[in-house]
């Protein structure tokens, strides 16, 4: 019972944010339809939280489970949130498409380059931009054959880059295991 | 050698002095391939610094390395190895490193594995300014892939850390021959 009025209350949330999604997400996702020949939106939402949505989605996640918590953490410091996801009918070969015009302006407002991927199956772009010599913002795109996913994030972002470093590191670790013994399974669990 | 463990020893090498060796234009690059990189990464200021606060609590050893780091970039280009006169271009970008004071780490020259595959070139450069090592460029050519991939380090590299840090993160123990 309590478990469905916790589900109910994140539906209401999500339900109730889907309407305030960032019309610049909207905008990147039109402009990257533009420039990639053959790509298609199914469907897809949209979601941004703001300071007060944001506070409120943490008072509610912390109810979940360990893993849930540690992101609650690392996301305290985040003023604001926008992610938009899409399913996608892409073209075979995602190298021929160009970059969105739209990314052109962001490094025009100085914004960087962090990561760009331009795979056969795979487009990435990672954008962050600083302010007073600390990254402030950061803008992540992937673009797969069955998925577009943007996500926007304004605030403090150490916390969160310090759980994906964490993560990347384990990711690391259990590749080279897994190249090392062939299987996963086989591995060692206290090795690394 | 695989490149990946190269990739690897590349980006875990650690800055702490500020050092400007003369490197590769990566911008040149693009234009040598006739294409753009099918992989980018451009790490340095803010975000080296975002790295380090991020690490500092989980990964001292990882975050005091990167500490001192000028710039990561990192550019992989795909089905590159077709390209007419790519060894001579590769041995021009090598010679013009060692114009510019850098010397050569480690150099391979494929072979062919038992089963009859070109097992790819690797240099490794480092710019030596006499007391530390100022700089780490890495080139690789994977010929079953195609891939060329390069790997610049910008800033002063500790062999020892580099060694137990390969270790740390699922690689060979290298401490002993960066000793040498």
């Amino acid at each position: 019972m309590r478990g469905c009025g916790r589900g109910l209350v994140v539906g209401l949330l999500l339900l109730g944010t889907a309407g305030c999604g960032s019309s610049e997400l909207r905008r990147l996702r039109t402009d990257l339809v533009q420039s990639t020949p053959g790509l298609e939106i199914e469907g897809g939402r949209t979601y941004a939280f703001g300071p007060l949505t944001l506070g409120l989605a943490r008072s509610i996640l912390r109810l979940g489970g360990e893993d849930t918590r540690t992101f609650v953490e690392a996301a305290r410091s985040l003023q604001h949130v926008a992610v938009a996801t899409f399913t996608v009918s892409g073209p075979d070969d995602l190298r021929s498409g160009r970059s969105p015009r739209r990314l052109d302006h962001y490094l025009d407002d100085g914004w960087t380059t962090v990561v760009r991927v331009r795979d056969q199956d795979q487009r990435v772009w990672i954008l962050t931009h600083s302010d007073d010599d600390r990254v402030d913002e950061a803008l992540v795109v992937t673009l797969s054959q069955s998925e577009l996913v943007l996500v926007k994030v304004r605030g403090d972002l150490a916390p969160l880059a310090r759980l994906a470093l964490a993560e990347s590191v384990r990711a690391a670790r259990e590749e080279s295991l897994t190249d090392s013994t062939g299987t996963p399974d086989e591995a060692p669990r206290d090795a690394g | 050698m695989s490149t990946r463990l190269l990739a690897l020893l590349a980006l875990l090498a650690v800055p702490t002095v500020a050092a400007q060796p003369t490197t590769l234009d990566v911008r040149a690059l693009d234009a040598l391939f006739a294409s753009e990189a099918t992989v980018e990464v451009n790490l340095k200021g803010s975000l080296l610094r975002l790295i380090v606060e991020a690490s500092r609590e989980d990964e001292p050893e990882f975050a005091e390395m990167v500490s001192g780091l000028n710039a990561v970039t990192v550019r992989v280009y795909e089905e590159a190895t077709a390209l007419g006169g790519l060894d001579a271009e590769l041995d021009r970008l090598a010679a013009s490193l060692e114009t510019n004071g850098w010397s050569t780490l480690v150099r391979v020259r494929g072979g062919t594995t038992d089963e009859g595959e070109d097992e790819g070139d690797v240099w490794v450069y480092v710019y030596d300014d006499g007391s530390v090592i100022g700089g780490l460029a890495v080139m690789a050519v994977d010929p079953a892939e195609g891939d060329v991939s390069f790997v610049l380090i910008d800033g002063v590299i500790d062999p020892a850390q580099i060694g137990r840090l390969t270790s740390r993160f699922g690689g060979p123990d290298l401490g002993d021959a960066t000793d040498r």
